[in-house]
Formats: structure tokens, C-alpha cells, sequence
């Protein structure tokens, strides 16, 4: 099966939609399952919401014509439709299998865009997801093809199916509902709705409200005993009858016994009776035939009082409606019946999928003739035309307490394409560029000053565009921010799996959720948060035991929290753990070569606890398939840093740790401060520089061999940008041990001037200084991509269009900072360092 | 041509039907649960309303009792899944005047809503 | 262009080819190829990029990467002049800009004009080359866009990962 194109039903519009909210739904519901596992089925209106979204995923799904989704749908919507009604308690195997389910709709989601069924499997999804809506007696799960003769009989409460027509024998009725027959239930009502034309269905296994409640498994038997309306030949009538329902196979058809019933007497013609039977057949095609019936029965009580029907009220009222036998309802009104035919006609076929057969005098007065023994008599009702106010049992709880709800306005939302959101946000980034062109030019012209009123005129302008546009940039920012709870609500799952898989207990506590960030930036964090989670869980969490030992709480709290801070977002994951401890660390770097005992004895806490964010450093024991193959900080690093982040950890023995991740709101436009170096303009991204100074020359010192200036009794170790492009140009490529020429440590001292500029830049704790030959200035830079051919430029982040149309480098602080540090500390530098 | 009023909490299915609504030439206004489809009902005074039955804030049944209390003669149909059988049947005794079953096939749709607006 | 009008004979199969010079050699690729012919403009250097590429300038809002066709075909290089000129051309899907030192005209080509690269013809190296057109006065060497990326490079900027 798997590999087969698919098709579905969706123009691509509606594709478009479709697949949209079909995430939303499952995020939804993976959501909201592990809340429910959480809250048990105390919280209705989550039970409600649960429901609607299998429900809505259920109708999409099928309305697109994606069978299997809308298979495995129903099943979840079973299953989720009797926890609703709490007649399911909610287990933790039940939680486990419906997330099974949600995780295979992804799968089959996937298929609407890739158009080839996956090679997923959701028959025994299904299977198990149906054994929990049905109780393991009723249907014990069959052989396919056997028949299961030791099935014991399922009493059928009295007058559950309609009470015996007039018929003179008794049949046995086996069928088999196919194997891979999708909706069983569907197929044995079928059964016995087609069988309900031929007579009546005195008693069935599984009863009809067990197959009302969709317990049938495919492959089952279904038996059932029909007392036919005549005495015709019915078991010719049967298999044909039976024919038209598609995935049963009639397995034997048995005579047993026989009933007596009188059949029912035939009245003449009287013209002026007050008793008539009105005869209504529904269409071939009618969906819901109780509900048409319902409606028949309701038009004919405007005729007249509703004396009796067959289909009883009550049964039509659960659904006993067969569609292929005329519905017979008995209406008390005086008159001739011409006109009695004429007004059930014209009340009756405005009813969709219905037409009167005939309409026949059956009696005088409130005197019934027949068919006595199904008839129910039916409440008086008013002439009214209006349906609502039949003195028909209609239950009017809550309903009559809807009052008007306050006229509020409808949000009104519409859903924008991302793309389109993206390409808005470059325009704006176009305009933000042309504004600082045109306030560049209008400064020229004022200083011309030909005509300084014009001029006048024109810089007003400009700032009144500067204005404009710094508001049109807000808003569409703002149209792309959403609240980190897109990225925050897969993380409950993947928490409650990974304390499974490791035996540990974890409270997952998850704060900020609110909190706005740019969709870029969004759709990056995901990864980052993942690993610190996991790393978290696996190495920071410890064993339940170890925690009674230490008496702490048996599971640990593992603590998700976002919140702003300035033009930042920041992610704090904490622990109750252990905590790093810092001599193992130091032990860790040793032996793993990455510095020598030295050097390791010479670092700060802080700086020990850093390591463990070097390349190659995992401290775990084992190396679980939870952290990966012990990749796991530095690359959680690199990924933050290349987004203009910072992380940052902090962790005490035996209390816990705290990793704090910090990111710009966007990542597409920054301020930066424009520095100039060799003849051309580079930015460096405001949130790197700490301060720009100009410095005397004999302020710099050499110190290990390299420049460096002391900067509020603190060591900045320098680079000289010029000397580190000048190589990295020439060669093509960083060299190994770069940021110096070889000779003097500050370079080509004759060329340089006696004063000089340095930016002094940090990344995470650690800081530099730049040297550079000017400072430009402060500006609002639009971030463009440099594409791949420069993936080889190291020190480069990106590009940055200027105000006069020029691109300027975005240097990369992360590296240019590692650059100096690893050539600062005099530990191996190799390409790998810088990178 | 006539107006309708869409009530789903779907998008896809709104639009879904809207599309196959406007082809025959109505005008069609949209609700995504039955609180706001009350408050359209009265702004908008639709000639049919199609009316979803599991939606938030107000399920479908409570809409429909709301809007016929505010107006008995309103023409409603309800849009229902299979399996909603029970909810089909307390709709129409609090006064839907018809129903469709979802996944509906477009001639089902169309038919349902000219018989209901002739 | 004495040859110009002796080949402008509308015949289906001619190629049309733009023609510029490098080194002064006649080079021309095909005209579906390229975008655009622009003036020579200030190319920002990218510390660390690769030795061919020349940089990036900024097209319309687009930031692309400049080639230098002399460092391609390792001829001897010379300043930029007022003629020299940036071919905006595709390859692989990205639009990438190559310096010349000017473009003199845009040509249609018979194929049966069109031989094989032959190394002898010219000084560079014949994996760039598509072919060799022989008009009347001239040699006009054909340049496989598709090759003047090297493997590595190719690979680079089909990666699917952008920085």
C-alpha cells in the first residue's frame, strides 16, 4: 500500500486551509491529551474542546476524501465522545495510545502534501483505540471468517426493538461484516435497517444500541432474528435485501419457529372520516431517516392530532427509522379527503427526501383500527404552524435560559500566508533603507541650500516619513510576532515521553507562554530548548531514589519560563538537580584534551562551568539516546549564537541549574554601530558592543604576546580587524593562529594613527575589543543573507544594505570573540576553533 | 439570490461550502461558533443559516434554540457528522428546518438549500 | 559588426548569444541566461569568500555575488575600467553577477558555426567552454555558465542550508 500516489479533494486554496488548521487541531490535541492526563475528565470544557478538535479534524479529513485520516479520526473522536460522557475513565495506556494516534494523523497529514501514502500502519492503532470504546465481552475480537458459535446471548432489554409486526415466521439472519471493513457499526445497522423493511427485527446480537454505540468489530457476526410483515417467501427476500450493503456477507438464513400476529384489517373507503393513515416513503438516498420521520411526524401534528405511529415516536426518537419502509402515521382530523390528502401533501413534501404515498381513512373518531399493536398515541397538538411550539416532548433545559449574548463584533481575523508576512517585512525593510537615503540626501541639499525653505520643506518631510515608516516597521513586526507558545506547546509531550524512556519523575512547570517573539526567530529556538530540555531530564534530574536519599521531592522539577527584557527574549530552563560539579568538569576538559591541567586550574567557576559548552565535551557517563551522541551543548551554542543570542548557565552543587538563553525580538532587522576598516564600511550588531573608545596608542599593551588594553582594571584582548580581513582575503580562508601579522603583536605599526578606535564587543561572559579605523555610526541595518557561497567566510554573518545603497559586512561577533580568545589563551587554534 | 449565514467553527469547511454558495449566487456571511452566529443572525437577517453542530463558546443545538426564539420563522439547517444522530433529532424538534451530513457531496448541499429557500 | 550583419539571418536554429570581452578575448553566453547588463558598481569585499568571488553588491535590495571572470579563467588582472561592466546571469538557481571588461554586442550565431572547445584556441581552461563560434573576422569563445563554478562551489551554493 505504501508508495501509492494519492489524491485528494481540495483545490489548492482550500488545501491551503485545510492543512493549516488541521496542525492547529493536532497541536490542539496533543496539547490537551496530556492536560487531561494531568486533569483527569473533571474539566468539561476541556473535555468539550478535546472532542471538537478530533471532531472538526474528523470532518476536514473526510471531506478531503483522506479515508485512513478520517478512520484513525473517528476512532480518536470515539474514544474522546465517551470520555466526554465520563462512561471511559481516563487511564495512562489510553493517554499513551492517543498520542499514538495524533502522532500517526501527522504522518498521514504529511501525505496531503507529499501525495504518496507513507508506509504507517494504523489498522492495530485503530484496533486498540476501538477496543477502549468497547467492552471486551460484547464482541470478543473474531477470527476473520469463523463463525464464533460460543457467543453467548446478549439479553435485549424489552421493547429495545420494535415490537413484532404481523408475521407468520420467525428468521435467523447470520451475516459477517468484512474483515477490513472500516466503520462495522455502519455496516451492521445497515444490516438491520434493511432487514427492518422485510419486518421486524425482534432481537439482534449485537444489540442495535450496541451498534448504535459502534461496538462491532470488522470481521464480526451479526445475528439477527426478523418477524417479517407477510408470509411471503422472505428468506428470497432476505440475501437480495442484504446484497445492497456493501462488506457483509450473509452466512446462513434459518427458519425458527413461528409467531402469530392478526394481519391488519382492511377498512373500505370512508369519504368523511376523521381517522386517516397517511403513508410517507423516504428517498433511496435519505441520510438519517429518524430525523426526516421526526419531521413527518411533527408536520403531521400540524394536520391534525398525531394519533399513532410506525415507527413509534419513541422508536424514531432512538433512531429506528428504516429508510426503506414506508413511514405510517395515524392523524385524527376532520374532513374529506380530498382535502386531508391536499394538506398532507403540500405539509409534508416541503420535508426534503420524502414523498406522501398515500393517504387512507382508517377509522372514526378517536376509534383506532389498526395496527393496534404499534401504536402509540401521540399528545394533542396545536394548529400552529410553527414546529417549535408542538406539545411534543421537547426538552428545553438549557436552552430556554439563552439569552441574547451581548452584541460584541466578531474578531475579525483573517489569515495571512507567512510568505506573505515575509515578503511585507523586506519591503518594509526597503523603505527603512530608501528613508535613511533620503534624510542622507536632504542633509546634502540643506547644506547646498539653494532654496532653504525648500529645503526646509524636504527635511520635514523626511522626518515625517522617518516617522511613518518606524510605525509601519511596529506593525508589521508586530503582525509577525506570536506568542511563544507555538514553539512551547510540543514541549509537554516530549517532557512525559522523556521521563518515561529514563524512569524519572519529572514536574513540568512552563511559565511566560505569552510572551511575543518574531516567527523567525520562532521557528529557530525550537531546536536549542529541545536539547536543553533534554539535557536537563537526562543528566540534571536525578534518580527518584537519589532524590529520597537527598530529600528532595521524588520527582524533579524541570522549570520552562520565557519573558522580555528590553529587545529581548529570554528563555530560562531550570532544574532541581544535582548541579555541575565544576571539578569534574575541569577533570572532563583535561582528559578530553580540550586544555591542559594548567590552564584548568587557572579558570574561574564561571569560566569552568563555560566548558561545558566546548566543542566535544559531554559529561554524561553514558552516552543515552536522549542527549544524542554527546553533541549536545556546543552545538546548542553555535544554534543561539547564529540567531544573535546568547546562553548562558548557572548552577549550584545539589540545588539545580539554570540555562538562560537571550534573543533579539527579530532577525531581520538589528541596530548596528558601522565601523570602518580598510576602506569599507562593516556593522557590528548593537546588542554585541559594549562600548566604543578612542584610545592613545600607548595605551595598548602586549600582553602574552598579543594587544590588549586594560579596560576598568579589566584585560580586553584585541584584534586587529584590519590584519585579520587583510589575511582572511588574501587567502582565501583563515589561516591557523590569525589575529596578529607575524613580528610586532599591534602589526604595521607606520601605517597605523597615533590614536586609535576600538569597539569592545562581548559575546555570552566573554568580551574583546576590535581595533578598527573609524566609527561611522549608530544605524537600523535590514539583515540580508549572503547565500552560500560565503559559507566559507568566517567572521561574516551577513549583509547589511546601507542608507547609500552599499552593502556592509555584519561581522560575526561569536567568531571574531572564540578567534581571540583561542589565540589569547595559547591553546591549540586550529580552523575548527574559529569556526 | 439569497443570503446565508455559514456557521463552522472550520475555516475549511466555511469555505468550502461558501464557494459551492456563491456559485449559485448567494450571498454568504460567516460565523465560527454559535455565540457569534447568534449576533449575526440578528445583524446580518439571513434567509437560511447552516449551522455547524459541535462548535465553542455555543454548540450548534443552543444557536439554534437562540436564534428561534428570536425569530420562529428562522430557516435553519444543520450541518452534522455521522454519528450525531441524537443531536439531528433535538435539532429539528427545537425547529431545524433541515439537515445536511458532513462530508456532504456538493449536490446534497445545493439541493438541501434550494429546496429550503423555494 | 560587419559579421554581425552577415549572420542576423533570422534562421530558427541561430543562437543568440551576448558578447563581451576579458582579457581581450570575445566570450559570449547565451541570452536567456542573463538578466541584466549593469555598470560597474562598488563591490563590497567579504572577508574569507572564496578566491573567485569578487564580493557582493546590492541589486535593487537583493544582495548578490560578484565573479570575477579574469580570477576565474586565473588570467592576469587589471583594474576595472569606465567599459568594464557586471553580466547578472542564473546559475544554479542563484543570480550571481560577472565582471568584464566590457560587453560589445549581442549576436545570432548558425549552429553549424559553433565547433567543439579546443584548449589550443584559447589560454583558458576548456571545462568552462561550450564551444568556439568562428565568425568571419573573430572567435568567440562559448562559455558553459553551468562550469564556471567550480564542483565546490556548485555544491555550495546548492546546499540547502543558508547562513
Amino acid at each position: 500500500m505504501s508508495g501509492q500516489p494519492l489524491t485528494f479533494d481540495a483545490t489548492p486554496d482550500e488545501m491551503v486551509v485545510f492543512l493549516s488548521e488541521a496542525e492547529e487541531q493536532m497541536e490542539l490535541l496533543s496539547q490537551d491529551l496530556l492536560r487531561l492526563e494531568h486533569e483527569g475528565d473533571t474539566n468539561s470544557e476541556l473535555l468539550q474542546e478535546i472532542f471538537r478538535a478530533a471532531h472538526t479534524l474528523k470532518g476536514s479529513s473526510g471531506a478531503i476524501g483522506h479515508q485512513r485520516m478520517a478512520h484513525l479520526t473517528h476512532a480518536v473522536e470515539s474514544v474522546l465522545d465517551q470520555v466526554r460522557h465520563h462512561t471511559l475513565p481516563v487511564t495512562t495506556p489510553m493517554i499513551d495510545l492517543l498520542l499514538q494516534g495524533v502522532d500517526a494523523l501527522r504522518v498521514l497529514l504529511e501525505e496531503v502534501t507529499t501525495l504518496v501514502e507513507s508506509a504507517i500502519a494504523i489498522d492495530d492503532l485503530c484496533t486498540g483505540l476501538n477496543a477502549l470504546t468497547t467492552p471486551p465481552p460484547v464482541v470478543a475480537q473474531p477470527v476473520p471468517g469463523k463463525r464464533d458459535e460460543s457467543r453467548p446471548y446478549i439479553a435485549q432489554p424489552p421493547g429495545a426493538v420494535a415490537t413484532a409486526a404481523p408475521s407468520a415466521a420467525l428468521w435467523r439472519v447470520e451475516a459477517q461484516i468484512a474483515p477490513e471493513c472500516l466503520l462495522p457499526a455502519v455496516r451492521a445497522l445497515q444490516v438491520l435497517l434493511a432487514l427492518s423493511g422485510l419486518g421486524t427485527v425482534t432481537r439482534s446480537e449485537p444489540t442495535s444500541e450496541m451498534i448504535e454505540a459502534g461496538q462491532v468489530a470488522a470481521g464480526a457476526n451479526v445475528t439477527l432474528w426478523l418477524a417479517p410483515h407477510s408470509a411471503d417467501d422472505v428468506a428470497a427476500q432476505i440475501a437480495p435485501t442484504l446484497a445492497s450493503v456493501l462488506e457483509v456477507t450473509v452466512q446462513a438464513i434459518t427458519p425458527e419457529g413461528h409467531t402469530v400476529a392478526a394481519t391488519p384489517p382492511v377498512v373500505p373507503g370512508d369519504q368523511t372520516a376523521s381517522l386517516w393513515q397517511i403513508a410517507i416513503t423516504f428517498n433511496a438516498r435519505c441520510q438519517l431517516p429518524a430525523a426526516r420521520a421526526l419531521q413527518v411526524v411533527l408536520t403531521c401534528a400540524t394536520l391534525g392530532t398525531v394519533a399513532a405511529s410506525q415507527p413509534t415516536l419513541e422508536e424514531i426518537e432512538a433512531g429506528q427509522v428504516p429508510v426503506d419502509q414506508p413511514l405510517l402515521v395515524t392523524v385524527s382530523a376532520p374532513g374529506p379527503l380530498d382535502a386531508i390528502t391536499a394538506a398532507a401533501h403540500a405539509a409534508i413534501e416541503r420535508i426534503p427526501e420524502v414523498q406522501v404515498a398515500y393517504v387512507t381513512p382508517v377509522g372514526v373518531g378517536a376509534q383506532l383500527i389498526a395496527p393496534a399493536s404499534s401504536a402509540t398515541p401521540m399528545p394533542s397538538a396545536s394548529p400552529t404552524p410553527s414546529p417549535v411550539s408542538t406539545p411534543l416532548s421537547i426538552k428545553d433545559g438549557e436552552g430556554a435560559g439563552v439569552g441574547p449574548t451581548p452584541a460584541s463584533h466578531a474578531p475579525r481575523m483573517v489569515r495571512i500566508d507567512v510568505e506573505r508576512l515575509d515578503a511585507l517585512m523586506n519591503l518594509v525593510g526597503e523603505l527603512v533603507i530608501d528613508r535613511t537615503r533620503l534624510a542622507r540626501i536632504s542633509g546634502k541639499l540643506g547644506q547646498m541650500a539653494h532654496d532653504p525653505v525648500l529645503a526646509e520643506e524636504l527635511t520635514e518631510t523626511c522626518r515625517h516619513l522617518a516617522r511613518i515608516s518606524d510605525d509601519l516597521q511596529d506593525e508589521v513586526m508586530r503582525s509577525r510576532m506570536l506568542p511563544i507558545e507555538s514553539v512551547f506547546s510540543k514541549f509537554p509531550r516530549l517532557v512525559r515521553d522523556l521521563a518515561q524512556k529514563v524512569g524519572k519523575p519529572i514536574d513540568f512547570i512552563v511559565e511566560g507562554k505569552d510572551t511575543e517573539l518574531d516567527r523567525s526567530v520562532a521557528e529557530q529556538i525550537g531546536d536549542p530548548i529541545i536539547h536543553l530540555l533534554r539535557n536537563s531530564i537526562d543528566h540534571g534530574v536525578e534518580s527518584a531514589e537519589r532524590r529520597a536519599a537527598v530529600g528532595k521531592a521524588p520527582a524533579g522539577q524541570v522549570r520552562l519560563a520565557a519573558r522580555h527584557e528590553e529587545n529581548q527574549i529570554v528563555i530560562d530552563v531550570e532544574d532541581d538537580g544535582h548541579g555541575i560539579d565544576i571539578e569534574v568538569i575541569k577533570q572532563k576538559a583535561v582528559s578530553k584534551g580540550i586544555l591542559s591541567a594548567e590552564a584548568a586550574a587557572r579558570l574561574s567557576d564561571r569560566e569552568a562551568v563555560d566548558l561545558i559548552f566546548a566543542s566535544g565535551f559531554s559529561t554524561a557517563e553514558q552516552i543515552s539516546d536522549i542527549s544524542g551522541r554527546g553533541v549536545g551543548m556546543d552545538i546548542v551554542r553555535t544554534n543561539v549564537e547564529r540567531l544573535n543570542g546568547s546562553i548562558t548557565v548557572e548552577t549550584e552543587v545539589g540545588q539545580g541549574t539554570r540555562f538562560t538563553v537571550r534573543l533579539p525580538l527579530t532577525l531581520a532587522i538589528i541596530r548596528a554601530l558601522l565601523v570602518e576598516v580598510a576602506g569599507q564600511t562593516y556593522a557590528i550588531p548593537l546588542t554585541s558592543v559594549v562600548e566604543a573608545l578612542r584610545i592613545e596608542r600607548e595605551a595598548l599593551r602586549s600582553i602574552n604576546g598579543r594587544a590588549a588594553i586594560a579596560l576598568r582594571g579589566q584585560v580586553l584582548p584585541l584584534l586587529h580587524l584590519r590584519d585579520v580581513f587583510a589575511e582572511l582575503t588574501s587567502t582565501g580562508r583563515p589561516a591557523a593562529g590569525t589575529g596578529r601579522p607575524q613580528g610586532s603583536p599591534t602589526g604595521d605599526t607606520a601605517e597605523r594613527a597615533a590614536r586609535q578606535f576600538v569597539v569592545a564587543v562581548r559575546w555570552g561572559e566573554r568580551r574583546g575589543g576590535l581595533i578598527v579605523d573609524a566609527l561611522v555610526g549608530e544605524q537600523e541595518i535590514v539583515i540580508k543573507p549572503l547565500g552560500n557561497l560565503f559559507r566559507s567566510a568566517q567572521g561574516v554573518s551577513g549583509g547589511a544594505v546601507l542608507g547609500d545603497g552599499q552593502v556592509a559586512p555584519i561581522l560575526d561577533i561569536a567568531t571574531l570573540i572564540k578567534h581571540i580568545i583561542a589565540t589569547d589563551r595559547g591553546t591549540a587554534v586550529s580552523q575548527g576553533a574559529v569556526a | 439570490m439569497a443570503k446565508v449565514l455559514l456557521v463552522d467553527d472550520a475555516a475549511f469547511m466555511r469555505m468550502r461550502c461558501a464557494k459551492v454558495l456563491t456559485k449559485l449566487g448567494h450571498t454568504v456571511v460567516e460565523a465560527e461558533n454559535g455565540a457569534q452566529a447568534v449576533d449575526m443572525f440578528e445583524r446580518e437577517k439571513p434567509e437560511l443559516t447552516l449551522l455547524d453542530i459541535t462548535m465553542p463558546e455555543m454548540d450548534g443545538i443552543e444557536a439554534l434554540k437562540a436564534i428561534k426564539t428570536r425569530d420562529p420563522a428562522a430557516k435553519i439547517a444543520m450541518v452534522s457528522a455521522m454519528g450525531q444522530q441524537s443531536m439531528v433529532l433535538d435539532a429539528i424538534k427545537a425547529g431545524a428546518a433541515d439537515f445536511v451530513l458532513k462530508p456532504f457531496d456538493e449536490e446534497r448541499l445545493v439541493a438541501a438549500v434550494s429546496k429550503l429557500l423555494a | 559588426m560587419t559579421q554581425a550583419a552577415t549572420v542576423t539571418q533570422t534562421a530558427l536554429d541561430d543562437e543568440q548569444v551576448v558578447v563581451f570581452d576579458v582579457a581581450n578575448e570575445a566570450y559570449a553566453v547565451n541570452i536567456a541566461r542573463v538578466h541584466e547588463i549593469i555598470r560597474l558598481q562598488q563591490i563590497t569585499v567579504i572577508p574569507g569568500a572564496p578566491a573567485c568571488v569578487e564580493g557582493v553588491i546590492n541589486l535593487r535590495g537583493k544582495v548578490i555575488p560578484v565573479l570575477d571572470l579574469r580570477k576565474r579563467f586565473s588570467l592576469h588582472a587589471t583594474e576595472h575600467t569606465r567599459a568594464s561592466r557586471i553580466v547578472v546571469v542564473e546559475i544554479s538557481g542563484q543570480t550571481l553577477g560577472l565582471v568584464v571588461d566590457g560587453v560589445s554586442e549581442v549576436l545570432r550565431i548558425a549552429p553549424d558555426r559553433i565547433e567543439p572547445p579546443s584548449p589550443l584556441v584559447t589560454g583558458i581552461d576548456s571545462r568552462y567552454l561550450r564551444g568556439i563560434a568562428k565568425l568571419d573576422d573573430q572567435l568567440i569563445v562559448l562559455l558553459d555558465l553551468d562550469q564556471v563554478l567550480s564542483p565546490v562551489e556548485q555544491q555550495q551554493l546548492e546546499a540547502s542550508d543558508l547562513r
